[in-house]
């Protein structure tokens, strides 16, 4: 008999593999974009059922909380019609609650989040001149984006 | 053995999509499911081994990287709308505007 943590996950997996194939499918950006977010928030799922609650937290707050956002917002500008305020507002509470979930398992003590935890620590202390690197060309790209949507954006919006 | 599972399927939809798909911006979407399929590996390596340091850093700058294609995509997604490029990339052949 299967494990039922097993399951769950691999369900997951399928779920990600699924909303990756929805992109493709739609005919409207908007939908596209909102069908990578469940791709991504899968993946943070199937991170944490496999032990590694501390990288999904990083997975949610980096991808579905920042990027996705970003790119919802840029390409809603021009779908204003898109949405269901309810669904919204339902869609945002299961955020919270997962976010809420995986917040506290982290702090679990579990053998394996602990060590996701402290060999990402470790990692920062040993590799710091590469993270270095990593950030100047995240704000370098970041600052260029900006530059592009600043000069542009008021024929957009 | 499910995760490489989903790690291959996601390439795979990816690459029929970059394959087969016109729109620019739906391309770049696609490149970013091969970031996501990445990171999944990475993290069930790291999983596997019970965490590694080199995986973490691997895992990193798989994270800068896609995050830097988004953050462009946007840019280039704004610019074109702006200045009324077509996303289709069959009619996009020239290199410098």
């Amino acid at each position: 008999m299967l494990d039922l943590g097993f399951s769950a996950s691999a369900a997951f997996a399928v779920f990600t593999v699924g909303a990756a194939l929805a992109v493709f499918f739609q005919r409207s950006l908007m939908r596209a974009v909102v069908a990578i977010t469940l791709s991504f928030l899968g993946s943070a799922v199937v991170f944490y059922m496999i032990g590694q609650g501390f990288i999904a937290l990083l997975q949610l707050f980096v991808f579905v909380g920042g990027l996705s956002t970003y790119l919802m917002v840029a390409v809603s500008s021009e779908h204003r019609e898109f949405g269901n305020r309810y669904a919204l507002v339902a869609l945002a509470v299961v955020f919270a609650a997962g976010l809420s979930v995986m917040l506290m398992g982290v702090g679990d003590g579990q053998p394996a989040n602990q060590g996701s935890y402290w060999y990402f620590a470790a990692a920062l202390g040993q590799y710091w001149p590469f993270i270095f690197v990593i950030s100047l060309a995240l704000f370098g790209a970041a600052m260029a984006s900006v530059l592009v949507i600043r000069r542009f954006v008021r024929l957009v919006v | 053995m499910y995760i490489i599972g989903a790690c291959v399927a996601l390439v795979g939809i990816a690459l029929a999509a970059i394959a087969v798909e016109r729109n620019l911006i739906v391309i770049m979407l696609a490149v970013e499911l091969i970031f996501l399929a990445s990171t999944i590996a990475v993290v069930g390596f790291m999983s596997y081994l019970q965490g590694s340091a080199i995986g973490a850093m691997a895992l990193l700058s798989i994270w800068a990287v896609a995050s830097i294609e988004i953050i462009t995509l946007v840019a280039f997604y704004v610019y074109m709308k702006s200045r009324g490029y077509s996303f289709d990339v069959s009619l996009l052949s020239r290199l410098r505007w």
